[in-house]
């Protein structure tokens, strides 16, 4: 049963501002527990474990474990799949009746990867089982109720939910918190409705905002002169997932008045969520749910301390399919020291995927690098556009571009090809297409960045 | 200091009593609608009847197809397939989810796929599946413009007829919708079907237009 703190409190849980080792010694005693639990009943981490010599017995400490444990990654996940015909990749560590709820993956790399949830109550009113350690937090999503409270997030209030079902039943998070959901939707009216019910019930969170709905509410404050200000008056968040929000996009939120109230939801390494907290320094890693490396994403070799890496993941408290050192390809910029906020837990900011990487004569290019230079162009102001990287390493920059109305193609191509060349350094050949054809390429939460062609 | 919990919804005055704001999304426009969690625990017990009439069984899994947007009709359906420890997978019901869906039914032997929409049907068919091999071994539940598609592959699903904030549900046989009775009554004007709440509901509805054609006999709903 989750008890929630006095209002004015900025803390859900104790264990937020733990002292840093009694933190760590929290996390090494729930990781050794979690190694021969995963050992014992995952058929991949065994298989994958014998592979490389070791145990869970082997393995005393958390310093030796990230020494020693091998690294697993979605394509020897998938072929475990396709080799031993089970949807589970060989991470299942349960009965499959014992599993409520199985989410999947984008499927942008490959043929969708499932996540699997068990439910704390047969009414299905509790929406997360209790996790492996019984001390612990209630599941993987128990990191997503600490960073809504830190955000300002009561009971009472009320949350305009656009989600979608493939990560889960986010919407009762919310109510798990107090506050009442407003279902909303991707149709075409669904930004109206948005506008006139942020006025009737005054929310306080948005949840979640995306690149496809920025650009949607944009166009109704240009053509209807909607004052989003206004709308936006009762906000403490809006919280933006699946993908970063762009440098312009945010200057936009921002003269709506939302400065400082911009939230990032990234993937934990697919452990769960980290959400960055009001100090807007990194989003937080907790340490007491999941063990967060970086490695160099070349040479795999662990990156101590601070600094720039490809993130890798270890729950410590999922029972159902615990990812054991798993590199989810996302370079992040890992900081450990104390935040701002006062939690003693690592935080990190996402930089990008290193699946985006491109590289051109050398120079390394993702796509956070050329967002703000399209977006600086008012006809492509929206941000749409994904770079076409058939592979990692190419001849030059090809970037397919989406605008808005009905502008001159040719001087358009001029115009966004020197804002590019000017932030990165690099001639870039642009093509243009609608903005819809790059909102209809993905899911409508998350626009593919790079394209094979 | 703990001063509140929120986990026990049925609190006076606590969340149970505006368990979420749904969108009605009817042909005269949107209507937004507070759902409790007595609405929910209802619906919930009608749609376990459901799944009990479709021969759902415990502990092997389903593919449960439906939007994000209307949890508030949809949760009971994911609720009672909890109690009845069912796993189901999910996607929404547009092309462009349609990956989702074919990567459940490809990977897993289901027992039952729920909410399939002409989007999704017409996606798979666009990706070369066949769908007598991909759904012939599922207990089938369809939306109205998927249904026919499906009939015309030689399948014979069951019918998901959406009518304002409830579902019915037609056998293959086709031989009328039911719906859940003690909760709401539907009539029908002019053609089109009425939806009225007979019970105490947190939004009460009289004779909402529905915008769905169809007649209704011996309470039975037969749609246009």
């Amino acid at each position: 049963m989750l008890e929630l703190p006095a209002h004015d409190q900025r803390y859900l849980e104790a264990v937020e501002t733990l002292p840093r080792p009694q933190l760590l010694a929290l996390q090494q005693e729930r990781l050794m527990r979690m190694l021969a639990y995963a050992y014992e009943r995952s058929p991949f981490v065994r298989r994958h474990w014998d592979s490389a010599g070791l145990r869970p017995s082997d393995v005393k400490t958390t310093d030796e474990f990230t020494r020693l444990a091998p690294l697993m990654d979605k394509d020897q996940m998938r072929a475990w799949r396709d080799a031993n015909d089970d949807p589970f990749c060989g991470l299942l560590c349960t009965d499959v009746a014992e599993i409520s709820f199985m989410g999947s993956s984008s499927g942008t790399t490959g043929d969708p990867t499932l996540f699997s949830y068990r439910w704390g109550r047969d009414d299905g009113n509790l929406p997360a089982a209790p996790g492996l350690p019984a001390d612990g937090p209630s599941s993987y999503w128990g990191g997503t109720l600490r960073d809504w409270w830190e955000i300002g997030l009561r009971p009472g209030e009320h949350a305009v939910y656009f989600g979608l079902r493939m990560r889960g039943p986010m919407f009762r998070l919310l109510q798990t918190l107090g506050l009442t959901p407003i279902m909303l939707g991707y149709g075409p009216d669904d930004l109206l409705q948005f506008i006139d019910l942020s006025r009737r019930y005054r929310p306080t969170v948005f949840y979640a905002m995306t690149a496809y709905l920025g650009v949607g509410l944009q166009e109704l404050e240009r053509t209807m002169g909607i004052d989003m200000r206004d709308v936006f008056a009762s906000y403490k968040g809006v919280l933006f997932a699946g993908e970063p929000v762009g440098p312009k996009m945010r200057r936009t939120f921002e003269r709506w008045g939302l400065a400082g109230k911009i939230f990032n939801q990234t993937s934990f390494g697919d452990l769960g969520h980290a959400h960055d907290c009001r100090e807007h320094d990194g989003c937080h890693a907790w340490e007491d749910i999941g063990v967060a490396e970086i490695i160099d994403p070349v040479t795999a070799v662990p990156i101590l301390g601070d600094g720039r890496g490809e993130l890798v993941c270890t729950s410590l408290v999922n029972p159902i399919d615990p990812l054991i050192r798993y590199r989810g390809g996302d370079i992040v910029d890992m900081k450990r020291g104390i935040c701002e906020c006062g939690r003693t837990h690592a935080r990190f900011t996402p930089v990008g995927r290193s699946a985006d990487e491109a590289v051109i004569g050398g120079r390394s290019i993702l796509p956070m690098d050329v967002w703000g230079a399209i977006e600086d162009v008012p006809e492509t102001s929206g941000g749409l556009f994904q770079i076409v990287r058939p592979q990692r390493e190419l001849d030059r920059l090809k970037i397919r571009v989406g605008y808005a109305g009905t502008p001159e193609l040719r001087a358009l191509e001029a115009q966004v090809a020197d804002s590019v060349e000017a932030a990165v350094g690099l001639r870039p050949v642009i093509e243009l297409v609608p903005n819809e054809a790059i909102m209809q390429s993905g899911s409508r939460h998350k626009i593919p960045r790079t394209v094979k062609r | 200091m703990m001063t509140k919990t929120t986990t026990e919804p049925r609190a006076p005055g606590d969340i149970g009593t505006r368990w979420a704001i749904g969108l009605l999304r009817l042909p005269s426009g949107y209507q937004p609608y507070p759902v409790s969690l007595r609405d929910i625990d209802r619906d919930t017990e009608w749609a376990r009847t459901v799944f009990a009439r479709l021969g759902i069984v415990t502990g092997r899994p389903m593919h449960l197809i439906g939007t994000g947007c209307d949890y508030e009709i949809l949760w009971p359906y994911e609720n009672a397939l909890i109690g009845m420890k069912v796993p189901f997978g999910v996607a929404e019901p547009v092309a462009i989810d349609a990956p989702r869906s074919d990567m459940f039914l490809r990977r897993f032997r289901l027992q039952a796929v729920m909410g399939l929409s002409g989007e999704i049907v017409d996606a798979l068919v666009a990706m070369k599946r066949d769908l007598r091999e991909l759904l012939g071994h599922s207990t089938l539940i369809a939306l109205p413009d998927a249904a026919t598609t499906l009939r015309a592959a030689g399948l014979a699903p069951w019918t998901q007829l959406p009518i304002g904030p409830i579902f019915a549900f037609e056998s293959p046989a086709r031989d009328g919708a039911l719906y859940d009775q003690r909760e709401w009554l539907v009539e029908e004007a002019d053609g089109e079907l009425l939806l009225t709440s007979v019970a105490p509901r947190a939004c009460p509805f009289v004779r909402l237009r529905t915008g769905v054609r169809g007649r209704v006999v011996q309470g039975a709903i037969h749609c246009a």
